[in-house]
């Protein structure tokens, strides 16, 4: 249950499959899944020497060299395959689809090949962004890809596809056949659940696995279910890195700090290549600065023990520790430019007590000093504009059936502060996505007398970080299924799934994969990497059609 | 439990009651847990006291008690049954007898009644679980597991069997279940949840199974492409066939024409005539390589026009006989690009299948003519030109390209294979070496022979070369002139990926002059001291000793060298200061060692 691991093991199956000279072709959407898991160099060192795209048609021809592609059976990449094998570039074609493909394509390709190239037609399916070990994303940010087609409870078509073939091959990947659960509100989890089990019959042999203690759980949960724990400023170091700057396919934007070092323009982070990162993604800004000042401590050390060298043998160690050293020299700057960056921001914005009143809104509910408080932090110049709607976004969501709110004039004074029209429009277009009548479940724990008790104890017991007290809503929910005790009526079964509910409901399931309509989070991401490390036996994978910032 | 009750019946039928019934006949008391027969109810409750006060046998005796229930209450709705002679009120209160036996009631009694997964139920199964490979139990028993090692039974530690493997653990890992069947194996299908350990636990079939699903489609493909071949083989038959008549035709004209040509012409006609061929000639010899430049636009692109128009038309009907030509009339647009014909637009036929089609490059291309098509030799001059499109000139040459390809010799890929066999015996010696390393710092000098020694040198010697050999094939890659970009990539990763390999397996070599330096010490004096009469063998060792440093140095003065000029590339200064601090120390060094050699000669 790795994700990063199970894309990995697809790569390197393909690069050592073929032994020679080799060139790997890639398209658009197989470039980034790549890029996540491998490395040049590491594809270097297995004869990988040429990596191009294969919408691009300039390639000189080089029979010598075999040639891997790893595509996504798109009707464009199919395209550009076609014109490929008509005229081959090539001596040999191994063809590597990430996700199924129709046997009428396969025919089509057959059709083209006259000059008789292709060795090898797999599927392969790693057709997904994975970005943790226990996170994956589908990459479908919002400019390019709509989640809603007709209406706001509608999925988009192409949307929708993608979705089901990242799921299918997510799991395909991690060798699974799940039972599948939705979150009943809404038709858009409905529709995927049913498409995926329909998928899964229709594949029947694909998915004959090992038979499993008990089935393993696919959850489908909407984003619109929840729709506070993306506005929330976070503190962890990887959900502050996307929140503040954004990680796009693993990597980091720099560009825009200023006086940064031109090295460190655009950096990489990824679990899986350093290990600083991959110890210390979960903590908190705090404990984040007491680590990265170790790390800097250490590379002092390892610089000292440079400086001096006195004799031979001191020589000696340190060619052959050199290349090793330099390694370390480069991810430490990286990570100093990264944290005094955020440290920088943190200052400038005031994040500080926006995030407080965050979590304030989030987690208790205490009306007229909440209204205060947004009214003084509007006022505020420093305050980013971004950080201004996303105050009462919050302030919307919670107070929406309070009989004395005040949006219209949160609202009014937005504008008043110059908060674009376009911002401001967010407040009522997010009650209208999640607002409560679209909702299931006590997200803030104010509707009923029992769960409104339980909040104020939670209330006096009093929080140790006021900045990290909310906990996804998602979390109630995987207690609940852990200790079986996720209703049907909330989260059904898809039906046929065919499963004695009697049998397996008891159960307390072993692997759980997580898919978020709408996108998941990285504060989520962190609460599944907990829960999968303090849980013994349970390993769960989250997954969504993108991973959210603030921005959204 | 209905059905658990109806045998009883059966067995038992309508009597009256009487105190026997309560009791179950004797054989059947059997200690749920060890199966020790017990005379009665109270022998049993004494020998569970007895043996197994233990807490964990504790949601067994529950079961056990549970049974002992069933059983006793058996007869006794028996008789209120038979009794009251009515069923359905028989059967009421059997189910109300039921309630009360329902798994809540009996978890209330339990103390695992915290862990909802071990149900009454669960617990009366796991009795088939065998348990003779069980871990005994001493007192002083430690949780087997790695790291923890906390005495078991005391505090909180708890002390729990993994069903799976039968070692004792403490509570905190034991914390899995799996399924497991009668002889304690895991079978998800039909076993019961029984109590792990993490490693039996991970080390389920496929549990940490990282390699995904893949599937195949290549048997479909090639089934399929078999057709396709087919087709595209009698396809290229054929037209190979036209070409040869088309080039049949070509010579019968181009001789007739040429015996002609002296006596219609007047010299200066002829003279521009063999100007002619000459310039064919040329044009023809240049292009002989390869037919893949013949194909390309530019070798006709010096056709000369008015030559071939007279040949042309006089070919043309005979042309016409190799294929029936499209009527001009038919054809409105070219069929390949769609354009409609016009009078700059003007019609051509296609000599190999006769359509009509447009000149543009892309469409309609002249081809060269060869007598035999079939023949391996490529380097035959072509014996004049015709047009073509571009289907049939795809078609009609495949199989000679694909046969040029075949003979044409890649200098980059002699030189990759060289690479690549350098690279197999640098990874067969290797390890070899690595050991003979390892031994020899594991022996310390006091055992060390002479000739381990000698042969660790040789080895490493040997791979010296090896990886200069390398070095040097990977350099030649990187000078061998590329004729486009890509090549020059492919060139320059191939050189990169070496220098990778290089500077990450040479670190090894070094390990053995620092080894030989100590040691090298104490040899010197003892040998000194035994062998003094004889010295020139012992000098001969020294100077080998120090051309060997000499190498040793001079490589890493090239690496810290490399790491030099990379600092600078990327403005790391401090680094630069201080490996040019360490390459002036190096520099140094190798001037002692080569004075000191100098002394010695």
């Amino acid at each position: 249950m790795d994700v990063i691991k199970a894309v990995q093991n697809y790569v390197n199956k393909m690069i050592d499959e073929v032994a020679g000279m080799k060139v790997l072709l890639l398209d658009t959407e197989t470039t980034p899944i790549v890029s996540l898991v491998a490395t040049q160099s590491n594809l270097l060192t297995k004869e990988c020497y040429l990596i191009d795209r294969i919408d691009n048609r300039d390639r000189d021809t080089m029979r010598h060299l075999k040639c891997l592609c790893f595509l996504r059976p798109t009707s464009e990449s199919l395209q550009w395959l076609i014109a490929e094998l008509r005229d081959p570039c090539y001596g040999d074609y191994y063809i590597y689809f990430s996700n199924t493909i129709r046997k009428s394509d396969v025919e089509r390709l057959a059709e083209v090949d006259e000059h008789e190239v292709v060795r090898e037609i797999q599927e392969y399916y790693g057709d997904y962004l994975a970005i943790n070990s226990d996170l994956f994303s589908l990459g479908m940010d919002l400019p390019d890809y709509r989640l809603f087609g007709q209406g706001i409870k509608d999925w988009d078509g192409y949307t929708f596809d993608r979705s089901v073939q990242g799921v299918i091959a997510a799991l395909l990947s991690l060798k699974k056949k799940p039972i599948i659960r939705y979150e009943s509100v809404g038709s858009m989890g409905k529709r995927l659940a049913q498409e995926i089990q329909y998928q899964i019959q229709q594949e029947g042999q694909l998915f004959d696995f090992r038979k499993t203690d008990t089935p393993p759980v696919l959850l489908i949960l909407d984003r619109r279910n929840d729709p506070v724990t993306p506005l929330l400023s976070q503190w962890t170091y990887q959900a502050m890195v996307h929140g503040m700057i954004g990680i796009q396919n693993g990597r980091v934007d720099l560009s825009n700090v200023p006086d940064i070092k031109k090295e460190l323009k655009e950096i990489v982070l990824s679990p899986d290549q350093d290990p600083f990162f991959k110890k210390s993604m979960y903590l908190n800004l705090g404990d984040l600065g007491a680590n990265i000042k170790s790390y800097v401590d250490e590379y002092q050390v390892k610089t000292k023990s440079n400086m001096n060298i006195e004799s031979i043998a001191d020589m000696k160690r340190f060619v052959e520790e050199y290349p090793e050293f330099r390694k370390l020299s480069g991810n430490v700057s990286k990570h100093v430019a990264l944290v005094s960056e955020l440290s920088r921001r943190v200052a400038q914005e005031k994040l500080l007590e926006v995030s407080e009143l965050e979590q304030d809104l989030a987690c208790n509910e205490n009306h007229n000093n909440d209204l205060k408080n947004i009214q003084t932090l509007i006022a505020d110049d420093n305050v980013t504009e971004e950080a201004k709607v996303v105050l009462v976004l919050l302030y919307a969501l919670r107070y929406e059936k309070a009989p004395n709110n005040s949006i219209k004039t949160l609202v009014d004074l937005l504008d008043r502060y110059g908060v674009s029209e376009h911002a401001s429009s967010l407040v009522p277009a997010i009650l209208l996505y999640a607002g409560h009548g679209n909702r299931q479940g006590d997200l803030f724990s104010n509707q009923s007398f029992l769960s409104r008790g339980r909040s104020a104890f939670k209330g006096l017991k009093g929080v140790e970080n006021v900045y990290t007290q909310h906990t996804p809503h998602m979390g109630e929910t995987i207690d609940l299924m852990l200790k079986g005790r996720l209703k049907d009526t909330t989260h059904p079964y898809v039906d046929g799934t065919a499963v004695p509910p009697t049998g397996t409901s008891r159960d307390r399931p072993q692997d759980i994969i997580i898919f978020f309509i709408g996108g998941a989070t990285y504060e989520e991401a962190r609460y599944v990497a907990q829960l999968n490390a303090s849980t013994p036996g349970v390993r769960i994978v989250l997954g969504g059609t993108t991973v959210h910032n603030t921005h959204r | 439990m209905s059905t658990l009750a109806t045998p009883s019946q059966q067995k038992q039928p309508k009597q009256a009651f009487n105190y026997q019934d309560y009791i179950p006949a004797d054989s059947e008391i059997l200690c749920p847990i060890c199966q020790v027969q017990c005379t009665s109810l109270q022998r049993l409750n004494l020998h569970l006291d007895q043996a197994h006060n233990e807490e964990e046998t504790k949601g067994d005796l529950i079961s056990w008690f549970k049974n002992a229930q069933k059983k006793v209450l058996t007869p006794l709705t028996q008789k209120s049954s038979s009794s009251a002679s009515t069923p359905p009120v028989a059967s009421s209160i059997s189910k109300s007898f039921n309630q009360i036996l329902e798994p809540n009631f009996i978890s209330n009694l339990s103390i695992n009644g915290a862990q909802p997964m071990f149900t009454p139920e669960m617990e009366q199964q796991m009795e088939a679980v065998r348990r003779d490979h069980w871990q005994r139990e001493t007192g002083q028993d430690r949780c087997s597991e790695p790291h923890c090692g906390k005495t078991l039974g005391r505090g909180s530690a708890g002390k729990q069997h993994c069903y799976h493997c039968g070692r004792l653990y403490c509570a905190d890992h034991t914390r899995y279940e799996m399924k497991l069947n009668t002889s304690a194996k895991h079978d998800p299908g039909n076993g019961i949840w029984c109590r792990a350990c993490h490693t039996c636990y991970v080390s389920r079939d496929g549990y940490l199974d990282n390699e995904g699903a893949i599937r195949s489609r290549t048997a479909l493909f090639l089934m399929r492409r078999m057709k396709t071949i087919d087709r595209v083989h009698l396809e290229s038959n054929k037209l190979e066939k036209r070409l040869e008549k088309l080039a049949k035709i070509h010579t019968s004209t181009d001789t007739s024409s040429r015996l002609e040509k002296p006596s219609l012409l007047k010299s200066a006609t002829l003279g521009s005539g063999s100007d002619h061929l000459v310039v064919q000639r040329t044009t023809s010899a240049s292009s002989i390589d390869s037919i893949g430049s013949l194909l390309s636009p530019k070798a006709n692109s010096g056709s000369n026009g008015n030559r071939l128009m007279s040949i042309g038309l006089k070919n043309r009907d005979a042309e016409k006989t190799v294929v029936a030509w499209d009527d001009d009339r038919s054809v409105l647009n070219c069929p390949l690009c769609n354009k409609t014909f016009t009078i700059t637009n003007r019609r051509h036929h296609c000599r190999l299948c006769g359509r009509i089609v447009c000149s543009n490059q892309t469409c309609s291309s002249m081809i060269p003519l060869f007598l035999d098509m079939s023949s391996d030799s490529v380097d035959q001059a072509p014996v004049g030109e015709t047009r073509a499109c571009k289907d049939c000139k795809r078609m009609v040459f495949r199989r000679k390209i694909q046969k040029e390809e075949m003979t044409k010799p890649q200098p980059i890929l002699q030189l990759y294979q060289q690479l690549s066999a350098t690279k197999v015996n640098i990874e067969k010696m290797l390890p070899r070496f690595q050991e003979m390393v390892m031994m020899l710092e594991r022996n310390e000098m006091s055992k060390q022979s002479h000739e381990t020694f000698k042969l660790a040198g040789q080895v490493r010697k040997s791979l010296l070369d090896s990886f200069a050999t390398f070095d040097a094939i990977s350099k030649r890659i990187n000078m061998l002139p590329a004729h486009s970009s890509s090549m020059r990539r492919l060139q320059a990763n191939i050189h990169i990926s070496a220098n990778h390999y290089l500077q990450r397996n040479m670190f090894p070599l070094q390990m053995l002059p620092r080894i030989l330096n100590p040691d090298s010490k104490p040899k010197k004096g003892t040998k000194g001291n035994g062998k003094s009469k004889t010295p020139s063998p012992h000098e001969q060792a020294e100077i080998d000793d120090l051309v060997a440093q000499l190498a040793a140095f001079d490589e890493q003065k090239m690496l810290v060298a490399g790491f030099v000029k990379d600092a600078q590339r990327q403005r790391k200064f401090d680094d630069v200061r201080t490996l040019k601090i360490s390459l002036g120390e190096l520099e140094r060094e190798i001037d002692r060692l080569q004075a000191e050699l100098a002394k010695w000669s």
